[in-house]
């Protein structure tokens, strides 16, 4: 019954996406919440929120930028990128780019899409053991 | 009528020479004219002083001996000048004459005497009387004589006589003039001929010297430098040949030199055109180079929302094959059917990226023109692009005009989709930090031409911007977004289409419109 209480938001631009993870969060037993974009995910955030899984390259305001809020104003919320492999043309590779994300962020866990899902489950299972 | 130097000079000569010539003569004659007549006056003295004294002697002192008194006056009258030598009595009767007929004459009869001259000298004491006529031809003597004649009465009285000459100088001055005009015409033709050989040398030294020079400095003038003076002598105009001639030379190694740097020239300008072409060809390889970049670098960014494209579908799958396996009883046979149903259309997604993909990248100039539908060209474009746009939260309006869905156009089609992904990018990378972003395609068409229309949300392009936005490596982007090369290659592409691709300045928005013909062989 712990599991339910563990609250998750979902922040990633494309909608099948979204609602494709939080289903089988859903079906883990979490309770997910989703939003769009990095100002949407602003909106809804509050303590209650044990995790927050995140896309790197959104519209508005990035995955990048979202996370280092969190991190300033909720240090105790854990965190999780996702990288679509999405447009990097001012850094070398791919790889400086997911270094530099986690950098950025103080990120550990950084999944590239398309990510095993249990990969994720289990991910997250350990994050919030 | 030119003046000749070489003429004027032997004229003038002739000239003095003739003059000279003639006064020679006068002088000469005059001169000979006084000596004859003073040597005839003296001997015609002698002569007859002479004859005076025997006759004295004859017909005074002795018995009157007229025939020895003829004898002598025959004797003096030998001289062929003397015409008349007469004794006359005193009654001016001739005694005795050189001529026989003359005597027992009146000497007045006898033309030349004259009765009162002969009276003067009867009755002056003068030895002699003596002068020239007026024209001087002619020596005129009368000498007193005393002749012991009988009278009437047969007894002899002496009487006053006259001894009468008439002496001509005519033969003599004659002679003389013959002489004085001999010598002159001689004179006159050495002179003449001096005359005739200055002038001959004037025309062999200078005339004929000259008229070559001049030949040749015609021809020079004409052009030819293969004449030349070439005259022989130290003078001054073998001088001045010899400088014309050097100076014929001069000319003609100036000329040589001339021809030699027009063919260097000939040469370098073959080289130059050699090189330029080098450097046309390799702005061509640069220009091909650059096409493929340029391709490159589309394709390069839309590899990153290609990937996004490609990779957001396949999570889509994992999360969906994922809940089929952990699908339990509650699940029914129909939620399994529709993920099973959303797999497969999510594949199919995806091969049509890789579709479109596939085709985009394919194109080159050397493409042939093929009949296209424009919505194929558009579907391929927006099929790649798509994904950008959305994750930019930029939103993409395509609008077909006049039926434009229905309509084929003659053209590369992949090149006209590269333009058209050109200009979309550009105005992905204009908008997609605004407030307000938002890119239109629209499609027009007539009978005879399409026009694709790309206008997106930012504030238009700036007139000064506006030329030089074709060129190529001209870009306003960062070195890492952009190249420079893709509006120059999509005008290039439009140009070889014979269309155009064009700023929309009256459009508040920027506005970029390709238009294209709908048939087309390419040029």
């Amino acid at each position: 019954m712990s599991k339910k209480s563990k609250r998750i938001l979902i922040v990633d631009d494309v909608r099948e996406i979204l609602t494709g993870i939080s289903s089988i969060l859903e079906m883990e037993g979490y309770e997910a919440i989703t939003a769009e974009n990095g100002i949407q995910a602003l909106e809804v955030i509050d303590n209650n929120i044990d995790l927050v899984v995140s896309d790197i390259l959104m519209p508005e305001m990035d995955g990048i930028e979202l996370c280092q809020i969190i991190r300033d104003k909720f240090p105790d919320i854990k965190m999780i990128l996702i990288s679509g492999g999405g447009r990097q043309s001012n850094l070398k590779s791919n790889y400086d780019y997911l270094e530099t994300a986690k950098k950025l962020t103080g990120v550990d866990t950084l999944l590239k899409k398309p990510f095993n899902p249990e990969e994720l489950v289990s991910q997250i299972n350990s994050k919030l053991k | 009528m030119r003046l000749r130097i070489v003429l004027i000079i032997p004229l003038v000569l002739v000239l003095l020479s003739t003059g000279f010539s003639l006064m020679f003569y006068f002088v000469t004659n005059g001169q000979a004219a006084n000596i004859i007549r003073n040597q005839d006056l003296l001997k015609v003295k002698l002569d007859i002083t002479r004859l005076q004294n025997i006759l004295y002697s004859l017909l005074t002192e002795d018995a009157t001996d007229l025939e020895t008194a003829r004898l002598n006056l025959s004797v003096t009258a030998m001289d062929n000048n003397i015409k008349k030598l007469l004794v006359t009595a005193e009654n001016d009767v001739v005694l005795i004459a050189n001529r026989y007929n003359w005597e027992n004459l009146s000497a007045n009869s006898i033309s030349g005497y004259k009765n009162i001259e002969a009276k003067k000298i009867k009755l002056s004491n003068h030895q002699e009387l003596i002068f020239a006529d007026e024209e001087e031809t002619l020596l005129i003597g009368y000498y007193p004589v005393v002749i012991k004649l009988e009278n009437v009465e047969g007894f002899p009285i002496k009487q006053r006589g006259v001894l009468y000459i008439e002496y001509s100088m005519e033969n003599k001055l004659l002679k003389a003039k013959r002489v004085a005009l001999n010598q002159s015409a001689t004179i006159g033709m050495v002179l003449f001929g001096v005359s005739f050989v200055i002038g001959l040398m004037l025309h062999m030294l200078v005339s004929r010297r000259l008229s070559k020079l001049t030949l040749v400095a015609k021809e020079i003038s004409k052009g030819n430098l293969e004449l030349k003076s070439n005259l022989r002598g130290n003078d001054e105009l073998g001088a001045l040949s010899s400088a014309f001639d050097e100076m014929i030379d001069r000319r003609k190694i100036a000329e040589k030199e001339l021809r030699h740097v027009n063919e260097n020239l000939e040469e370098i300008v073959e080289q130059r055109s050699d090189e330029l072409e080098e450097k046309k060809q390799e702005l061509l390889e640069t220009q091909a180079h650059a096409h493929h970049a340029s391709k490159m670098s589309a394709l390069g960014e839309m590899a990153g929302g290609m990937a996004h494209e490609i990779n957001s579908p396949l999570q889509a799958i994992t999360l969906l094959t994922y809940k089929l396996k952990k699908a339990n009883l509650s699940t029914s046979a129909e939620q399994r059917s529709e993920i099973a149903n959303r797999i497969d259309e999510t594949v199919y997604r995806i091969s049509n990226i890789i579709e479109s993909l596939r085709k985009m990248s394919r194109g080159s100039s050397s493409d042939p023109f093929e009949v296209a539908a424009l919505k194929d060209i558009v579907d391929n474009v927006i099929g790649i692009t798509k994904e950008r746009y959305f994750i930019k939260g930029i939103i993409l309006k395509i609008i077909y005009h006049d039926n434009s869905e229905t309509v084929e156009a003659e053209c590369q089609q992949t090149l006209i989709g590269q333009i058209i992904i050109n200009l979309l990018n550009n105005a992905y990378d204009a908008v997609k930090e605004l407030e307000e972003k938002w890119i239109k395609l629209e499609i027009f068409s007539d009978d005879e031409k399409v026009d694709f229309v790309v206008t997106d949300s930012g504030k238009g392009i700036s007139e000064e911007l506006r030329e030089k936005i074709f060129d190529p490596m001209f870009t306003t982007k960062s070195i890492d977004e952009g190249t420079g090369l893709g509006l120059s290659l999509s005008l290039e592409i439009a140009r070889k289409h014979n269309g155009s691709l064009t700023v929309d300045a009256s459009s508040i928005n920027t506005r970029f419109i390709l238009s294209i013909p709908r048939f087309n062989k390419g040029t």
